[in-house]
């Protein structure tokens, strides 16, 4: 198994496309980074002052820390991660029957079941990695340019400000929160794989899933707050961010403390649910398929 | 010799189409065995079902006298394959593609033992080269490589012999007959081309649109004595009928357009253009077909 | 006739003794607090505002005569109400220009004279202030100020250690805020379901405390720490 594992990851990381993501997430971050560094006053200011501006003083510039910068980058980029993700895990399997060696590893004395499983777990190593990359470039670059301050979250109806010494564990939890919703991700685009012999189609039809989703996620309408939304992966996606939405009591806030802890960990059933319903489709799949590439 | 492949009745369908229908034979121990077909005869379908690539609707195999269906990976450990092209991952070195596949067959990688099996096919000076640069030459012989890397004890080679130059060819020849005859490898060789295995087979199967046609030794299949006569002639029936009352009405082995095709031993052929010149009907040509290929061509063309 | 004659004298002469004690007694409160030249103070700053999840942050405060006032945040930040600018009474009397004084007598229960200043200048964005002053020892309990822009807000002070300077222990800064809301495609929320009971987004009051701890009165303060 471990053999095959090292084999999987070769094969991944020898290939330039596996490049794409990161260098495409390397040149993003840096621009927002770069954008920030010097025009982060105005969005900021645009940010705050339509809503707090005209009743408090904002401290601007305390508020454009490293953390914050951070906060930023994963709100933006985890709605983008997943479709760089779903580039290599759409091509796991249909990427392999489209070059015509899928043949070649079905053919070896290696169980089909344990042949998807290693290269889910492939998959799930990049994912990791690519989403460390991110943290890398995100808190640890935004943290040398821009230094440390409490971090402020802007919600719909609330500010939360959380002392700089309560934010790091919130973002090693996030972190691992995210790597579980993209390899939700993964998941998706690695079924999709095993139904096709050419790893295009994998690819868009795992992008189209996330918008569509990402789309209703988003869409304010109750109808679908109630009926639809609370079993959308995209919803549950966005779960990370639990971790930074804290306690308050008689005006200050609870160090270490989670606003809704139980529904995290409810996300964190429902994104493993989807993961192993994925998994499941895609060995049943693939357990029967003809090999005809 | 015990049999290492014996099918049994084998039939796989996709969607309407039969591509292999009621399919059995047997592949004995350390034999050549050729099997031959058109495109799309069928080959490629039941290589991938020993190779449990596609599950069979019908039929039984066994290999090496187990039930490939109950003890695939016993099987397929000891099993060498090149199915089809030689599709390989092109981004990685020759050597980097043959080590990738002896970890997946098992084989402890040695950089030595991997060079000797480069070398074995030529391909030691490039080891170090991507598979991107190669010609489909190269790459069939690199995809032999990767199909003996684990020296296996049934090797299954779907066209070994595509996009290779003439020497190259030669050489599969020489390679294949080295591992039947020195190393006592069972080898399970597929072509369109029967010249190509003619050569080298000790058994052959044809199979024309999923049906086996016919299966023995080259040597009766091949036997001097046995031979096919064409008879070109625009009166085929007026032919049949001067013939009626003799021996050669049941010689009649087939009907084409234009054609007449005859078998018959090779000393009967004079008593035969004899009888034929008195009919005194317009024959164009008599031609005695003695190859393989004649007899491949026979039995499959339409 | 007599008797009523009495009585109105009296009235007479309360009133008259009321608008003049009014008067001593801003000047007297003034005075105490002239006292201090300079602070520099330590404290914690409370946010209570259903809008706002902040710490309690460490504060730093400083004030130099006339009108000079700094918060500084030694740790983290909050958001501090632009009204509370003024929240220093020293700056606030020498900010507060020329006023009307009107004399609001005795609060009920608390016992402290209520005494209402306005502005003579029509354009000042002050519009009212009514102080809350204990008589005995001529300090302010309590201000409420109405403004233009910023509507009315409260400060009050609780003294303790630091009573003989006029200076409070604790200051209380109550106000009223804007209803808050940002669309959600711009925060892109997780969901969580429980936040939108607690916050319906209509405007509502806030509070924001400071505990003082220490104060170092009268060593002199650099100017440069009030420039930004």
């Amino acid at each position: 198994m471990l053999q095959l594992l090292r084999v999987e990851l070769f094969k991944i990381f020898c290939r330039p496309r596996t490049y794409i993501a990161f260098a495409v997430i390397t040149v993003i971050i840096i621009l927002i980074q770069v954008a920030l560094k010097y025009g982060g006053r105005e969005y900021v200011n645009l940010l705050m002052s339509s809503s707090l501006g005209e009743t408090f003083e904002v401290p601007i510039s305390q508020i454009l820390n490293g953390y914050y910068i951070c906060f930023l980058i994963f709100n933006l980029l985890l709605i983008h991660v997943p479709i760089l993700v779903a580039l290599v895990a759409g091509d796991m399997i249909a990427g392999e029957a489209n070059m015509g060696t899928l043949r070649l590893l079905a053919s070896k004395p290696i169980g089909r079941t344990q042949l998807l499983m290693v290269k889910f777990i492939a998959t799930c190593v990049y994912t990791f990695l690519l989403l460390i990359w991110v943290v890398i470039l995100a808190l640890f670059v935004s943290v040398i340019m821009f230094g440390t301050d409490s971090l402020v979250v802007a919600r719909e109806l609330e500010f939360n400000i959380i002392a700089a010494n309560d934010v790091l564990w919130r973002f090693a939890a996030a972190f691992c929160f995210a790597a579980v919703g993209l390899i939700c991700v993964a998941a998706l685009a690695f079924m999709f794989s095993t139904f096709a012999d050419n790893s295009i189609g994998p690819i868009v039809a795992t992008v189209c899933v996330i918008i569509v989703l990402t789309i209703l996620t988003q869409l304010q309408i109750p109808f679908y707050d109630d009926t639809i939304k609370p079993f959308l992966f995209t919803t549950h996606m966005l779960g990370w961010k639990g971790f930074f939405y804290v306690e308050g009591q008689n005006g200050e806030t609870i160090k270490g403390s989670i606003d809704n802890i139980s529904a995290i960990w409810k996300s964190v059933a429902v994104l493993f649910g989807y993961i192993g319903l994925f998994l499941f489709i895609s060995i049943k799949h693939f357990k029967k398929k003809n090999i005809l590439s | 010799m015990s049999a290492i492949i014996k099918v049994e009745n084998l039939t796989k369908s996709f969607s309407d189409i039969k591509a292999v229908q009621n399919l059995s034979f047997t592949v004995e121990q350390g034999s050549v065995y050729g099997f031959i077909g058109q495109n799309g005869a069928g080959k490629s379908t039941t290589i991938r079902m020993l190779l449990t690539l596609v599950s069979p609707d019908v039929g039984e195999i066994e290999i090496f006298g187990l039930s490939l269906s109950k003890n695939r990976n016993t099987i397929l450990r000891k099993i060498g394959a090149l199915i089809e092209r030689p599709d390989l991952y092109n981004y990685l070195t020759a050597f980097e593609n043959l080590k990738l596949f002896a970890a997946l067959s098992g084989v402890k990688i040695n950089k030595n033992y991997l060079m000797n099996q480069l070398q074995q096919v030529g391909l030691d000076t490039r080891a170090d080269s991507k598979v991107k640069t190669f010609s489909q030459g190269m790459k069939q012989r690199l995809g032999i490589a990767i199909a003996l890397v684990h020296n296996p004890e049934l090797i299954i080679l779907d066209e070994p012999m595509n996009g290779l130059d003439p020497q190259g060819i030669a050489d599969i020849r020489q390679l294949i007959l080295n591992l039947s005859r020195q190393q006592g490898k069972t080898i399970f060789v597929s072509s369109h081309l029967l010249s190509e295995v003619e050569q080298i087979a000790d058994s052959l199967l044809i199979i024309h649109k999923g049906e086996k046609v016919i299966e023995g030794t080259v040597q009766d299949l091949l036997n001097p004595e046995e031979s096919m006569v064409e008879v070109e002639t625009k009166m085929q029936d007026e032919l049949i009928k001067g013939l009626t009352d003799s021996q050669w009405v049941s010689r009649l082995y087939k009907r084409e357009d234009g054609k007449l095709i005859f078998r018959m031993k090779k000393n009967e052929m004079p008593a035969f253009i004899s009888a034929l010149g008195n009919l005194q009907l317009q024959v164009f040509s008599v031609r005695r077909k003695n190859s393989l290929e004649d007899y491949f061509l026979s039995l499959t063309t339409q | 006739m007599k008797r009523a004659s009495w009585i109105l004298f009296l009235l007479l002469f309360s009133r008259c003794a009321y608008t003049q004690s009014a008067e001593g007694l801003l000047q007297q409160v003034r005075q105490k607090l002239e006292l201090v030249n300079d602070y520099e103070a330590k404290g914690k700053l409370r946010t209570n505002l259903l809008f706002i999840k902040a710490p309690i942050v460490s504060v730093q405060i400083f004030y130099k005569k006339p009108n000079k006032f700094k918060i500084i945040n030694e740790n983290g930040f909050s958001f501090i109400p632009k009204s509370m600018a003024n929240l220093n009474l020293n700056k606030f009397f020498s900010s507060v220009g020329d006023y009307e004084l009107l004399d609001g007598g005795i609060e009920v229960g608390t016992n402290l004279r209520v005494i209402k200043l306005l502005p003579i200048d029509e354009n000042s964005e002050w519009v009212l202030s009514v102080l809350f002053i204990n008589e005995k020892n001529k300090l302010v309990y309590k201000i409420r100020n109405t403004t233009r822009e910023s509507g009315t807000y409260e400060l009050q002070l609780t003294y303790g250690n630091f009573i003989e300077f006029g200076l409070p222990d604790k200051i209380a800064f109550s106000f009223n805020t804007k209803a808050y809301k940002l669309p959600k495609g711009m925060t892109l929320d997780y969901d969580i379901g429980n936040d939108k009971v607690k916050n319906s987004g209509v405007p509502k009051k806030g509070n924001v405390e400071i505990l003082f701890s220490t104060y170092k009165i009268n060593k002199g303060i650099a100017d440069a720490v009030f420039e930004n």
